[in-house]
């Protein structure tokens, strides 16, 4: 071969495009189908994400309010709002710590936990959005029954906690109380 | 050295012959393709299903919660001899629409006298359920069940 290097130009044959647009279309649909996938779950987790972790905030916070209550003064309920004295072992604010008092009520669509801490100290969380109404149920060791109202100087074994939401969902929450019974 | 190079068969030019892609070299360049897109898919949707599956770890711990305060109920009135086991169904709320199985054990772990010398029992409920991880949930709940 002495001449200078031999090109070769022939078109795609139609084999060839036909298979190069199918190896095309099988990575693209594959790509579509997980990307979808992928849109579907991040839109799942985004739905129930916030609630999720509402619904355990609120669990957790009042069954440690509950778990301390104070003996001597326990729980009291007026119109649907739940006063209580509990004993708080370590605050990052002092006026916080030991015996405080508080109460969780609606305030508009929210659901609001109240402290009152010495010296007239307050502090406010929200713990529920979007409630349109809550109802309380008690349950009474003696008449071993659950009831709207609490009975006077008794501690209930168990506080149920109905939350109706501006969707009109219904969530349940259910506490124990340790001293639960015990008079 | 440039007649060496006009002489020798070994420095001829080299023949360029420019030869279309068989299929096999499309198939393999394909699957390289395919095989380094594979991360970028499959971390994301991973981290997607790792998160769902914490979210239905965090529900079903509140159900499981639900059904123990059930239990202690159903204790007052129909205390347990010695052991029992119940089968136990979880099901989720309607957004997460998944259901899971366990078992409650439930066991009198022993009695104590109260101040009024009363006797009280103690019972311990054990909770397992297979939830959405390969590590079973487990739960433990002492009772004491007043007279």
């Amino acid at each position: 071969m002495d001449g200078p290097a031999r090109r070769q130009k022939r078109p795609l044959s139609l084999l060839e495009l036909v298979i190069g647009l199918s190896l095309t279309a099988i990575l693209l649909s594959s790509l579509f189908t997980t990307f979808r996938n992928i849109a579907k779950e991040s839109a799942q987790v985004q739905r129930i994400h916030g609630k999720s972790h509402e619904k355990a905030i609120l669990q957790l916070r009042l069954q440690q309010i509950f778990n301390s209550l104070s003996k001597k003064s326990g729980i009291l309920l007026v119109e649907n709002s739940l006063f209580f004295f509990y004993e708080n072992p370590y605050d990052l604010e002092t006026a916080f710590c030991g015996l405080v008092k508080g109460d969780l009520q609606l305030v508009g669509s929210n659901l609001l936990l109240h402290f009152t801490g010495k010296d007239g100290a307050r502090r406010e969380q929200k713990l529920f959005e979007n409630v349109s109404d809550i109802r309380w149920e008690f349950y009474d060791i003696k008449t071993k029954k659950w009831s709207d109202s609490l009975k006077k100087k008794r501690v209930p074994l168990q506080v149920k906690l109905h939350l109706t939401l501006t969707d009109k969902q219904e969530q349940l929450f259910i506490f124990q109380l340790p001293n639960g019974g015990v008079k | 050295m440039q007649n060496l190079r006009a002489t020798s068969p070994l420095f001829e030019p080299t023949l360029k012959i420019k030869r279309p892609f068989i299929l096999l070299e499309l198939l393999i360049a394909f699957a390289l393709v395919s095989i380094s897109a594979l991360p970028f898919i499959r971390y994301p949707l991973q981290h997607l299903r790792w998160e769902v599956s914490d979210l239905y770890v965090m529900e079903l711990e509140r159900e499981i919660d639900k059904t123990l305060s059930k239990l202690q109920i159903k204790l007052f009135s129909e205390p347990v001899e010695s052991e029992k086991e119940i089968l136990l169904k979880v099901r989720l709320n309607e957004e997460m629409s998944r259901s899971f199985q366990g078992k409650i054990t439930v066991k009198r772990t022993g009695q104590k006298i109260d101040k009024a010398g009363k006797e009280c029992l103690l019972m311990t409920a054990k909770v397992e359920v297979k939830g959405p991880h390969k590590a079973p949930i487990k739960t433990e709940r002492t009772f004491f069940i007043l007279p």
